[in-house]
């Protein structure tokens, strides 16, 4: 078995190049990396706003890295003996503060961290919003309906060798009440054709759906099981842009003209099922790209 | 004494032999279309199956005509991956008779399409690897890998000459120089040689290269590494894998113009712009836009192929399920048209180079897109023919269609899409069609429309957990309908046949017995009688209305591949693979063996009571006394296998299914 690694990779997004013309990706390159020794299974959750460090969690608890210097910062461990009681997949940043998300069905765990020290400032449970079955699929029941953090399943189904199946993966940016989503283009239920189903965003404020992107690329979200090729759209934190990645592009739109503004393709020389993961810099104007191999 | 001899000949007085009425041909390859192309014109459409290669008008689908190169003989495309061009011009396509691609000796031959004519053969030892085209398809080249050599011939050639060509795991990989005039080899070496008269011309060894840094290459290859030589069909330029990476070679001067930008541990496929100033490198879904003198990259859009280049900064390529074309500079797709071009063929392009014209593939249809719609490419290989209860309509089970035709104009009249389907039948009542595949559908006979799927429930399967058994199971091989339209017989792969309640829809019964897939099946005209024939040589004979035990019989070791009842009742026939036809009463007692057929016996009916006529594999027919067994007469001359014989309800034709994809409807005269 191999040392784990993450590879990541800079991509500079600058709004104004836009403008001028598109983001010259031969500088985009790779910034860093970390190995990991043999035995440890690191789940990458975020990187800080300004790319510097890297919150991972394993089996036993959650570190904090140092990238460029490779330096461990702090680590947060479990008691000797326990494991997570819903290991997070997710974090966020928030100037100081980290919020660490864990899901179990229909909850979300939101934990905030002190970045500096990794101290638990607080815990809170939160249901999922009923909001995801309504745009997504009016049609269910919300018993029929299961929401974790990133997707939404309808459970219950008779789907060899799964008792669920896959209705969409989503994002949300609760500030602008905005929820974006994509329906796999084909399952084992619906053999549909690539680009079949747009990424479609909701607006709260407006009540509808107000964009369908057309994808053409393979979703890979076809009886998916994997959260890395479910996490697979993202907004900026301004909601100027959303953030569509899968098989190794990131497909970038502007939510102001609906125009496909970029499409990166950090690693073009093999093909991956996940896209590469989206970390949004505060100011939206870069993201920076992780692959893990 | 005298009525004795007599007897004979006054039977035969009494009915002559059938003579040939009408014949319907089909256009069709045997086992359905196999591969297929447009030409880059998108005037014509070329697709292979069978033994045959069909020219099509692109524009309204209708067949031009059909060519067999190998007089006869199957062959398929060679297809070494999933990414190649078999015939990027549609010109020539490069063909073997090792249907079942094993390693090993065999022939290869090279076809063109356009006059079906075979330009060269190649007896090869273990080949052909990296299979590469000229300019125009106007040449070919390839490896051998057994036989360490590289084969190749180009136009003018009377016949393919080969050139050394490396080993086993290290054999040279073949590409010639725009004109065709060159054929590079690289292997240990760079060669390259004069294809006119065979000569090396130069040889380029690895140390006279510089590597990445400056210092000069150990060798072209790396070890286990992917090897390339691609060749620009517009410009002097060779792109080569080497252990530094992928690297631009000027062939003329031999000057090395450096390397790709990019790393590059193994391609998919690489294609040049016309104007030979940029090339395309494909890999796993991604476009890599490289200038063909620097070796720099300028732009990486996604597509599995270019389709084409019409300026420097625009690029059309095949996505999953779309045309997209690209701006290079920014990686953005900026149109996308709805289409998905089958593996290997062509896109044509307008003026501008857009997709115009490609062929797309569903299932085993092909058809002829544009933006704006598409034509079918309707062909039919007839397996059976069948005529409807009244005798006003026939049908012909084809590979994926059946057609129902009407009898005296041989006009369609309904075609239905069926799949692994090797019998169908109507019902007694003529409303309904049963076809066979891996489930047996009952089709509404006007109109084609689904009536219902017989399915077994899944408690009927017995697939007997880990002990395999009998079964109603696999392929629906064999259908018969009771006389009075109430049951229908299925004959499973599993050894088994079903019988089908029609009233409920439901299957009742199941008889096991023989060993083998049930091949034929046919009910007495009483009902009472259900003969199955199997793959392993038996005769079943089922009493259906006591439900007692069948009597089994072993006609020989082969097959027994149809059976018949006489419209008494008083005789059954079995056709069978050791070319006799033997007869039975209905209770399985043996009268007699009928054998004067070259190979195999294939097809058997009764004409009258005493009379039946059978085929055999050579597409030879008889005619027999069924009560003395004497041979009445010989006819047919068909030469290709009788696939099926069938008597009108009317008894004055008789239909038969032949593997020369023409169906024969002959007269008989009583």
């Amino acid at each position: 078995m191999k040392p784990q690694t993450i590879l990541t990779v800079l991509a500079l997004l600058l709004t104004p190049a836009f403008a001028a013309g598109p983001p010259d990706l031969t500088q985009a390159k790779l910034s860093s990396q970390i190995d990991f020794p043999l035995g440890q299974q690191p789940w990458p959750l975020a990187f800080s706003p300004d790319g510097g460090q890297l919150l991972s969690s394993d089996a036993s608890g959650l570190s904090l890295w140092d990238v460029s210097g490779q330096r461990l910062l702090w680590r947060f461990g479990l008691p000797a003996g326990r494991n997570w009681q819903a290991q997070p997949r997710r974090a966020e940043w928030h100037g100081n503060e980290i919020a660490l998300y864990a899901e179990q069905p229909g909850q979300l765990f939101v934990t905030r961290l002190d970045a500096r020290t990794g101290k638990v400032l607080g815990q809170e449970k939160q249901p999922f919003p009923d909001l995801l079955r309504r745009v997504i699929a009016p049609d269910l029941a919300a018993s029929q309906v299961q929401a974790l953090q990133n997707s939404l399943w309808q459970i219950g189904v008779d789907n060899p060798p799964f008792n669920r199946r896959l209705l969409a993966t989503y994002t949300s940016l609760p500030e602008l009440k905005l929820l974006a989503f994509k329906k796999p283009d084909r399952d084992s239920l619906n053999q549909g054709e690539t680009g079949d189903q747009p990424v479609q965003v909701y607006s709260e404020a407006a009540g509808e759906v107000i964009f369908r992107f057309q994808t053409v690329g393979y979703d890979s979200l076809f009886s998916s099981d994997v959260s890395d090729e479910l996490n697979q759209l993202s907004f900026s934190p301004d909601g100027r842009y959303l953030g569509w990645s899968a098989t190794g592009r990131v497909t970038i739109w502007e939510l102001k003209t609906g125009n496909k503004v970029a499409v990166l393709r950090p690693q073009p020389y093999g093909s991956s099922f996940s896209g590469p993961r989206v970390n949004w810099a505060a100011d939206s104007r870069s993201v920076t790209l992780e692959h893990l191999t | 004494m005298k009525r004795l001899l007599l007897f004979p000949f006054l039977c035969s007085l009494a009915l002559a032999a059938p003579t040939l009425q009408s014949t319907v041909s089909f256009t069709g390859h045997s086992g359905g279309i196999r591969w297929g192309t447009l030409t880059p014109d998108g005037q014509t459409a070329y697709t292979q199956g069978g033994n045959s290669v069909i020219e099509w008008d692109a524009a309204t689908g209708q067949p031009r005509r059909t060519t067999r190169p190998l007089e006869g003989k199957e062959f398929a495309p060679v297809r070494e991956d999933f990414w190649r061009v078999d015939a990027p011009a549609a010109v020539r396509l490069l063909v073997t008779e090792n249907l079942t691609r094993q390693p090993g000796a065999t022939r290869l031959s090279l076809v063109d399409l356009r006059t079906g004519k075979v330009d060269a053969t190649f007896e090869v030892g273990n080949a052909p690897f990296t299979v590469v085209w000229g300019s125009g398809q106007n040449a070919v080249a390839f490896a051998d890998a057994d036989a360490g050599k590289v084969w190749y011939w180009r136009e003018g050639m009377t016949e393919a000459r080969s050139v050394p060509g490396g080993q086993r795991w290290a054999f040279d990989h073949p590409a010639f120089s725009p004109d065709n005039g060159l054929l590079y080899t690289l292997g240990q070496d760079l060669k390259a040689y004069d294809t006119s008269s065979g000569e090396l011309r130069w040889r380029l060894p690895a140390g006279e290269v510089p590597g990445r840094q400056g210092q000069p290459l150990n060798a072209w290859q790396r070890e286990f590494g992917e090897v390339l030589l691609e060749s620009s069909p517009y410009r002097p330029r060779l792109l080569v894998m080497t252990p530094d990476g992928l690297g631009l070679l000027n062939p003329e001067t031999r000057q090395w113009l450096g390397y790709l930008d990019a790393r590059f541990d193994r391609v998919h496929g690489v294609d040049w712009s016309a104007d030979g100033q940029r090339l395309f490198v494909m890999i796993d879904g991604f476009v890599h836009v490289v200038n063909a003198d620097t070796g720099q990259t300028l732009g990486i859009v996604d597509g599995e192929q270019v389709i084409s280049a019409p300026d420097a900064d625009t690029l059309w390529t095949k996505g999953p399920a779309h045309f997209l074309r690209f701006r290079v500079s920014s990686g953005l797709d900026t149109a996308a048209i709805k289409g998905k071009a089958a593996q290997n063929s062509l896109v044509a392009v307008d003026t501008q180079g857009r997709p115009a014209r490609w062929l797309e593939q569903q299932d085993d249809v092909y058809s002829v897109s544009t933006p704006q719609g598409s034509v079918p490419l309707v062909e039919h290989f007839t397996r059976m023919a069948r005529f409807s209860p009244d005798g006003t309509r026939m049908a012909s089970l084809g590979d994926n269609q059946l057609w129902v035709l009407d009898t005296k104009t041989h006009q369609k009249q309904l075609s239905t899409s069926v799949s692994n389907a090797f019998d169908f039948t109507f019902s007694p009542d003529g409303r309904s069609l049963a076809v066979g595949g891996l489930n047996t559908r009952l089709l509404d006979a006007e109109t084609g429309k689904l009536l219902k799927v017989l399915e077994p429930a899944p408690d009927q399967l017995n697939s007997g957990g880990r002990k395999w058994q009998p079964g109603p199971r696999g392929l629906n091989r064999s259908l018969a309908f009771s006389p009075d339209g109430r049951w229908l017989a299925v004959g499973y792969e599993a050894n088994a046949i079903g019988l089908w309640d029609m009233q409920s829809g439901k299957l009742v019964r199941t008889l096991t017995g023989g060993r083998g897939w049930v091949l034929s099946l046919a009910y007495s005209p009483d009902g009472k009688t259900l003969v199955s024939g199997w793959g392993d040589g038996t005769l079943h004979f089922h009493d259906v209305e006591k439900g007692t035990d069948a009597t089994a019989q072993q006609v020989n070791s082969n097959f027994v591949r149809m059976v018949a009842f006489a419209p008494d009742g008083q005789q059954v026939a079995a056709a069978s693979g050791d070319g006799s036809v033997s007869l039975w009463t209905p209770a399985g007692k043996p009268l007699r063996r009928l054998t004067d057929h070259a190979g195999a016996a294939t097809a058997v009916t009764y004409l009258g009571a005493h009379t039946l006529v059978s085929g055999d594999s050579a597409g030879g027919l008889r005619v027999w006394n069924a009560a003395n067994g004497q041979l009445l007469d010989t006819f047919g001359g068909a030469r290709a296998l009788v696939q099926s014989l069938v008597l009108s309800p009317d008894g004055q034709s008789l239909l038969s299914s032949d593997r020369d994809n023409v169906l024969r409807v002959y007269e008989v005269k009583k």
